[in-house]
C-alpha cells in the first residue's frame, strides 16, 4: 500500500514512501521538518495548516500526501526570498498583527496567494482570503490593515 | 514624567521569528527516540472504574508501556487535593483520563488505547451548579471531607467545597428600605479557550533521577512544584522549560497535561514521551472556563444611590476543583462591581459537576460578577428614569471609598468616572445611526473592575547579563504566550538603563533552571509584577556597574555617572562592553569582576482572602474601566452586527500603546463570542461535550469582528506599577458581554439573562417571548 | 488521525475508474474536504481509495445544447467564479458559502452532491434550475434528475460501482432571477442552519427549495404551487409559507439550529426571497 511519492516544497523536492494515512501536514512537518506550518484542529477548520499547492491556499491537514505527489508546495518559511522578509512578513510585523504567532503561518500563505490574485485587495477580498483563518488573539483587523497597507 | 521608550510602540521583538515560521513552539520540537502517549478517556460522566483490561493493547505492535491510575501517585493539588492525574477508582467527566498508552507512534499508540478494555458502574451524574447543590444530587467526591487542603477552603458538604461569604454592613435589612429593587437570575455558561496551540508536553525521566519537561505552559514553576511533590523528585532536578506558547488564556495556566505527562515519563525512564492533545480533547480534556449562575437584588434610592446588594453565585467547578476555587476569589473579589455599595451580603459557592474542570480563562470570576451586577445597572435605571451612564455615575467608586472587600480606594487606583464619561461621550455623544430596513439599532454600556487575582506572596524575577558587545540580555520567569510581555519587559529595561530599545535582547523561552523563579504567568499581572523586577534588576546593574567602574576611576560609587549605556567620572567615560570582559591594569591584572543585575519582586501588604466578610487587603491592585456596545439587529435573520466597540480603561502608564490596544481589542471579540455564539453544549443523556470542535464551537472570525473598534487609555500612574504601570492582558473581557446585552435590551426590548444572544435565540425569543 | 491505509488508485480514464470503482467497499476521493474528515474519525475505512481528479470526464465547465455541464470533480469556487455559471445566481451564492475560499477550492460540486447533506449550500441552487445529473456505470451513462438522485440525509442513488460525472443545468429564462439565503451562527465559515434558494420570473414562476428543512435538500413544493396557482398577492405568499411549515418538523438535536427557529426561519426566508427579487414589499 506504501507509494513513492515526491513533492517540490518551497523548491526543494522531498522524497518519501507514504500510505493513505499520511496527510500533507504531516508531509511537510514530518518528512520534510518544516514546522512553520502549524496544526491546529486537523479538520480543515481553523486555517493554520494552509500552504499553497501549485499556487493555491489549500488545507494541508485534509489533503493526504499521495494527493500532493508531483506538487509545488509553498509553505511559511519560503515565503522569504535571499534572507530578506516578504513586504507582506515586514507589514504584519509593522502593524503588530502577530501575536501568538500560532495562525500567522496560514494568514501568511493565504494573503500572498490574495495578493497574487488581487493586487490591491477590497476589505470583501481580504475577509474572503481570511475568512477561513481563526486567530483567537484577535488581530484581525491588524492583519487586514497590514494587506490594505500593500495596496499599489 | 517624559519617557523615551516607555510608551512608545516598539515592534514585538519576536515578530520576525513569527513572521517566517521560524519560531519554534513545544510540538516542534524534535527529540532523539521520541514515544508517544494517548490517553484512553472516560466516555462515562460518573461511574466508577471495575477493572482495566490492558492484555490485548500491550500485546499490539509498538506498544512501550500502559499506565493506569493504579500505576500514579495521587491525589495532587494546591488548595484542595482531589485530582489524579490518571483516574483512580472513579471518573467524575466525559474525557477524564483512564489509562495513557506510550508507542513508537502515535498511531500506534491510538490503536492500542482503543482495545483496552474498561468496566465501569455507572453512576448518575449531575451538571447543573444548583442542582449539584441539591441534597438530592449524586455525590461526586464522597471523601471531600478529608482531602487535604489550604486553610481557605470552607467545604460545606455534599457536592459544596467551598464557600466564600462577604459581608458588609446589614444589606437584607437596608434592602427592605430601598425604594428601587431589582433582581434577576443570570448564568454565565461555559467557555472554552480555543488557543490556536493545542496542550502538548514533552517529558524524560533520567536515569539519575532528574525530570526535563517541554511544555505549553504558562506556569512552568507551578509545574516543577507539581512534579516534585507528586513524584517525590527533588525539586531542583526537575527543569521545565516553557517556550513560546500559541495563546493561553488562562487554559495554559497551573496544571492541564504536565502531571500525566510526568507520570507517564516515569515509568519509561530514559526516554522522552511526548503529549499533544488534539482539537477534541482541547475541549472534553483540558479545562473549562465560567459555568456560574447567580442571582443578584441590588437595592436603590429615589435618587438612585446604591444602598445594598444581595448576590449569590454559584460554580459548577466540575470535577475537580483545584483551580476552580480561586477563580471564586476572583468572583468574590469584584463581586460588588465597581460600586460604592455600603451594604452588600454575597455568597459565592463552588460546587463539584460532571463536567471538565474550570480554570483560569480570561477575566478570571470578574466577567461572571459583572454581567449580573451590569444588566442589573440598567434595569435599575429604566426603572428610576434615569440614563445608564446617570445611574452608574451616581454610584462609582472613587478615591477616599471603600470596594466591596473594605479597601478605600486612593486615586493611584485610577479614575472609573473618567473612563464612564469617555465611553458616555463618544457613544452617546454621536446620533444614533439610522438603521437599516428591518433593523434595530441601539446601545449599552458597563463599567468594570479587576484585580490580579493571586497568591499574597506572588513573586517576579528579573535577571540582566551584560554581553560583550554592550547589549543586555534579560530573563524574567514570565512566559510570552502572545500578548506581548518580552516586548513591553524590553521597553522597560531599556528605558531604565537609558539605552537604546534595541541593545535589550531577551531571552524567550522560560527554563526553571536558570530563569528567575515568577509564581506563573497569569491575572495581568507580568507587566505590573515582572515590570517592577525589571527595574529592581536595573537599579542592581547600575549599583554593580558603578561599584566596578568606581575601582577603574579610583573613586567611590557615588561619584560615579551613569548615562546611554556608559559610566564616567572627572569626563573619563567607558563604555557598558568593557565591563563584560572586565577592565585590566597595565600588568594584565584584572581590575574589575563581572556581575549581574538582579531583581526580585513581591508586592507589600496583600492579605489572604477572609472567607467570612471578605474584609481584608486581598487585592493588590484594581484596574477599572468602562466598555461601550453600538450595535444592530437584523430582526429577520437576528444577525447582530456590533457598530462601534469601545473601551475606556485606567491600567495606569501604558508601555506599548499598540500591543495594549491589541490585548483590550482582543478581550472584546472573545468576549463578543461569548455573547454571541460561543457555549459548550452538554449531551443531555451522557453528559458528553457534543461540540467539541471549532465546527460546532464557533468563535469569531474575521467577519465577525466590530465595524469599529477603540481603546481609550486613561493614564493614571499606578504607583505600586513599574512607570505607573499595570496589567491589561484580560480586562477587555470583564464589561463586555454585559455591554452587548444592554446594547441588545435597548435596540430590541429582549433581556437575555445568559448566553449566547444568537441569531437563533434573538429570533425564537422575539417571536415567542423569553430566551429558549 | 487515520490508523489504517488501504490500496490508492488514481485512474485517469473513466473506464479506469469504473473497473476500479467495482471493488466492494471502494470509496471515491475528490477534494477529500469530507471524506478524509470522516477517514480521519475513522468512520469510513475505505477498502480502496480512489483519487478521481485525473479523469478528464468529471472535469470542465461547459455549453451542452439547451445549457451547460458541471462536471462532478469541478471545483466549488470554479462553479463560483466560471463565467457560464453566472445567470444561476442561487448557485453561485449558495456554492460561494460552502466552508472558507481554501475549502471551496478543493471541495467539489460532485462531493457536495454526493455527501447527501440536507444542507449542501450549492443544491438548492441546482434544484431551482431543475438539473439532472449524469451517472455512469458499467452499462453506460444515464441521466436523471437531480431532485429523484437525493434519496436522505448521506444517501444518493448511485448503484453499486457507479460514479456521478456531473450536472447539466438548461438555460435559464431570460426574466429569471434567484437568491440564496443562509442562516448560520457566526458570518464566518459555518454550516447552515437552514437556508433557502427563491426563484421566479418576474412576479410568476416561483420556485423555492429548502436545505436544512427536510431529510434533503428539496423544493418546497406546496409553496409553489400555492404561488403559481394565480397572481401574486400577500394572501398567497402567507398561504405559502403556512403550507410549508405543515411540512418542516426538524428534530430538536441540531446543535446548528432549534426547530422554532428553523421554522420561523422558513417563512422568514420565503418572504424575504419573493420581497427581494420582487422588487417590493409583501407584508401587506
Amino acid at each position: 500500500m506504501d507509494k513513492q511519492v515526491t513533492i517540490t516544497i518551497n523548491g526543494l523536492a522531498y522524497q518519501a514512501t507514504v500510505d493513505t494515512t499520511m496527510t500533507l501536514l504531516q508531509f511537510i512537518r514530518d518528512e520534510a521538518g518544516l514546522t512553520g506550518t502549524k496544526s491546529g484542529c486537523e479538520n480543515g477548520e481553523c486555517g493554520a495548516c494552509t500552504v499553497l499547492l501549485n499556487g493555491k491556499p489549500v488545507r494541508s491537514c485534509i489533503i493526504l500526501a499521495l494527493e500532493a505527489d508531483g506538487a509545488e508546495i509553498l509553505t511559511v518559511e519560503g515565503i522569504a526570498t535571499d534572507g530578506a522578509l516578504h513586504p507582506l512578513q515586514q507589514a504584519f510585523i509593522d502593524h503588530s498583527a502577530v501575536q501568538c504567532g500560532f495562525c500567522i503561518p496560514g494568514m501568511l500563505v493565504a494573503s500572498k496567494a490574495l495578493l497574487g490574485r488581487y493586487p490591491n485587495p477590497s476589505e470583501t477580498q481580504v475577509m474572503e482570503a481570511l475568512g477561513g483563518h481563526l486567530c483567537r488573539c484577535g488581530g484581525y483587523k491588524a492583519m487586514s490593515e497590514a494587506i490594505q497597507s500593500l495596496k499599489q | 514624567m517624559a519617557f523615551h521608550t516607555v510608551g512608545s510602540n516598539k515592534r514585538k521583538i519576536d515578530g520576525a521569528e513569527k513572521a517566517t515560521g521560524a519560531t519554534v513552539y513545544t510540538a516542534d520540537m524534535r527529540f532523539p527516540n521520541l514515544l508517544h502517549i494517548k490517553v484512553l478517556r472516560s466516555p462515562h460522566a460518573h461511574a466508577r472504574i471495575l477493572s482495566i483490561d490492558a492484555g490485548a493493547a500491550l500485546a499490539m505492535s509498538g506498544v512501550v508501556k500502559i499506565v493506569t491510575g493504579a500505576d500514579v501517585p495521587g491525589p495532587f493539588g494546591v488548595a484542595i487535593h482531589d485530582q489524579h492525574p490518571i483516574a483512580r477508582d472513579k471518573v467524575r467527566y466525559v474525557g477524564e483520563p483512564v489509562a495513557a498508552v506510550v508507542a513508537r507512534t502515535e498511531r500506534e499508540a491510538e490503536k492500542a488505547a482503543r482495545a483496552i478494555v474498561v468496566d465501569y458502574e455507572i453512576l448518575p451524574f449531575v451538571q447543573d451548579p444548583l442542582a449539584a447543590m441539591d441534597p438530592s444530587s449524586p455525590v461526586i467526591h464522597e471523601n471531600m471531607m478529608d482531602y487535604k487542603t489550604l486553610p481557605f477552603v470552607r467545604r460545606v458538604g455534599h457536592n459544596t467545597y467551598q464557600h466564600f461569604k462577604v459581608r458588609k454592613g446589614n444589606a437584607e435589612q437596608v434592602m427592605q428600605q430601598a425604594d428601587c429593587v431589582v433582581e434577576g437570575d443570570y448564568y454565565f455558561p461555559p467557555a472554552v479557550h480555543v488557543q490556536m496551540e493545542p496542550h502538548c508536553a514533552v517529558a524524560k525521566y533520567g536515569h539519575d533521577g532528574s525530570m526535563i519537561m517541554y511544555a505549553t505552559t504558562q506556569a512552568p514553576f507551578v509545574v516543577q512544584t507539581t512534579i516534585s511533590e507528586l513524584l517525590e523528585i527533588p525539586y531542583g532536578r526537575i527543569q521545565v522549560i516553557a517556550p513560546f506558547l500559541g495563546g493561553g488564556f488562562g487554559g495554559k495556566s497551573d496544571i492541564t497535561i504536565e502531571a500525566l505527562v510526568a507520570c507517564v515519563a516515569k515509568h519509561v525512564p530514559g526516554k522522552f514521551v511526548r503529549l499533544l492533545l488534539s482539537r477534541e480533547e482541547m475541549f472534553s480534556g483540558a479545562t473549562h472556563g465560567r459555568n456560574i449562575k447567580a442571582h443578584y437584588k441590588l437595592g436603590f434610592d429615589r435618587a438612585g444611590k446604591l444602598l445594598a446588594m444581595i448576590g449569590q453565585c454559584v460554580q459548577a467547578s466540575g470535577g475537580n476543583a483545584d483551580y476552580a476555587i480561586n477563580v471564586l476569589t476572583g468572583t468574590a473579589l469584584s463581586g460588588s462591581g465597581p460600586y460604592i455599595v455600603p451594604d452588600l451580603q454575597l455568597d459565592v459557592y463552588g460546587v463539584y459537576t460532571n463536567t471538565q474542570p474550570i480554570g483560569a480563562f480570561r477575566g478570571y470570576g470578574h466577567p461572571e460578577a459583572h454581567l449580573s451586577i451590569e444588566r442589573l445597572m440598567d434595569e435599575a435605571a429604566r426603572k428610576l428614569n434615569m440614563t445608564p451612564a446617570e445611574l452608574r455615575m451616581k454610584n462609582l467608586l472613587q478615591a477616599g471609598e471603600a470596594n466591596g472587600i473594605g479597601q478605600v480606594m486612593h486615586a493611584s487606583n485610577g479614575n472609573v468616572r473618567e473612563c464612564a464619561r469617555i465611553i458616555t461621550d463618544k457613544l452617546w455623544g454621536q446620533p444614533l445611526p439610522k438603521a437599516k430596513s428591518h433593523c434595530l439599532v441601539g446601545r449599552g454600556m458597563a463599567a468594570y473592575m479587576k484585580t490580579p487575582c493571586m497568591p499574597s506572596n506572588a513573586q517576579s524575577g528579573a535577571l540582566i547579563k551584560l554581553n560583550a558587545d554592550g547589549s543586555l540580555t534579560l530573563s524574567v520567569g514570565a512566559v510570552d504566550m502572545g500578548q506581548g510581555l518580552h516586548t513591553a519587559l524590553s521597553q522597560i529595561a531599556a528605558e531604565a538603563l537609558d539605552l537604546p530599545f534595541e541593545r535589550v535582547l531577551f531571552k524567550t523561552s522560560v527554563d526553571t533552571f536558570s530563569s528567575p523563579y515568577d509564581w506563573q504567568t497569569v491575572a495581568s499581572r507580568s507587566t505590573w509584577g515582572s515590570g517592577n523586577a525589571v527595574l529592581l534588576a536595573a537599579a542592581d546593574f547600575k549599583r554593580n556597574l558603578k561599584t566596578e567602574a568606581a575601582k577603574v576611576f579610583a573613586t567611590t560609587p557615588d561619584q560615579v555617572a551613569y548615562a546611554k549605556g556608559a559610566v564616567s567620572f572627572n569626563g573619563q567615560e567607558i563604555p557598558l562592553a568593557d565591563f563584560a570582559t572586565g577592565l585590566r591594569n597595565l600588568d594584565g591584572t584584572a581590575i574589575t569582576r563581572p556581575f549581574f543585575g538582579q531583581g526580585n519582586f513581591v508586592a507589600q501588604g496583600v492579605q489572604n482572602p477572609d472567607l467570612d466578610t471578605g474584609q481584608t487587603n486581598a487585592a493588590a491592585d484594581w484596574t477599572f474601566g468602562c466598555v461601550g456596545v453600538e450595535l444592530e439587529v437584523d430582526t429577520r435573520t437576528g444577525e447582530t452586527t456590533v457598530l462601534r466597540l469601545m473601551n475606556a480603561i485606567d491600567a495606569g502608564t501604558i508601555i506599548n500603546p499598540v500591543l495594549a490596544t491589541e490585548q483590550v481589542a482582543g478581550a472584546m471579540l472573545m468576549a463578543l463570542g461569548s455573547a454571541t455564539s460561543e457555549t459548550i453544549i452538554f449531551d443531555e443523556k451522557t453528559g458528553r461535550v457534543r461540540n467539541d470542535t471549532l465546527v460546532d464551537y464557533k468563535i469569531p472570525g474575521i467577519e465577525d469582528i466590530a465595524c469599529q473598534t477603540e481603546v481609550f487609555f486613561v493614564q493614571t500612574p499606578e504607583e505600586s506599577g513599574p512607570y505607573g504601570a499595570k496589567g491589561i492582558g484580560e480586562h477587555g473581557c470583564v464589561g463586555t458581554v454585559p455591554a452587548f446585552l444592554n446594547a441588545l435590551r435597548d435596540a430590541t426590548g429582549l433581556d437575555f439573562h445568559d448566553l449566547p444572544a444568537s441569531p437563533d435565540r434573538i429570533i425564537t425569543t422575539l417571536k415567542g417571548g423569553e430566551p429558549k | 488521525m487515520i490508523l489504517n491505509a488501504c490500496p490508492y488508485e488514481k485512474p485517469t480514464t473513466l473506464q479506469r475508474l469504473l473497473e476500479l470503482n467495482q471493488t466492494p467497499g471502494a470509496k471515491l476521493l475528490a477534494g477529500g474536504t469530507d471524506l478524509v474528515l470522516v477517514m480521519k474519525e475513522n468512520k469510513a475505512e475505505p477498502a480502496l481509495l480512489i483519487d478521481i481528479k485525473n479523469v478528464p470526464e468529471l472535469h470542465g465547465i461547459y455549453a451542452i445544447p439547451g445549457g451547460i455541464f458541471i462536471g462532478a470533480a469541478e471545483p466549488i469556487q470554479e462553479v463560483v467564479e466560471h463565467p457560464l455559471t453566472q445567470v444561476y445566481h442561487a448557485l453561485v451564492e449558495g456554492a460561494g458559502r460552502i466552508g472558507c475560499y481554501e475549502i471551496r477550492l478543493r471541495a467539489t460540486i460532485g462531493g457536495n452532491i454526493c455527501n447527501g447533506s440536507p444542507s449542501a449550500d450549492s443544491v438548492p441552487g441546482l434544484l431551482l434550475y431543475d438539473a439532472d445529473v449524469v451517472v455512469a456505470g458499467r452499462s453506460g451513462t444515464r441521466v436523471s434528475t437531480l431532485e429523484s438522485f437525493l434519496l436522505g440525509p448521506g444517501r444518493v442513488d448511485l448503484q453499486e460501482g457507479e460514479v456521478l460525472l456531473g450536472v447539466n443545468l438548461k438555460t435559464p429564462n431570460p426574466n429569471a432571477k434567484s437568491k440564496y439565503y443562509r442562516c448560520s451562527r457566526v458570518k464566518g465559515m459555518d454550516l447552515s442552519g437552514i437556508s433557502a434558494g427563491i426563484y421566479c420570473e418576474g412576479k410568476s414562476n416561483f420556485r423555492i427549495a429548502f436545505g436544512a428543512a427536510w431529510p434533503t435538500v428539496a423544493r418546497a413544493k406546496a409553496a409553489e404551487e400555492i404561488l403559481n396557482a394565480g397572481p401574486y398577492t400577500p394572501e398567497r405568499l402567507q398561504q405559502a409559507i403556512a403550507a410549508t411549515l405543515e411540512t418542516v418538523h426538524p428534530r430538536r438535536s441540531s446543535m446548528r439550529a432549534s426547530p422554532e427557529y428553523k421554522r420561523a426561519m422558513v417563512g422568514e426566508l420565503i418572504q424575504m426571497g419573493i420581497e427581494e427579487l420582487t422588487g417590493g414589499a409583501c407584508n401587506g
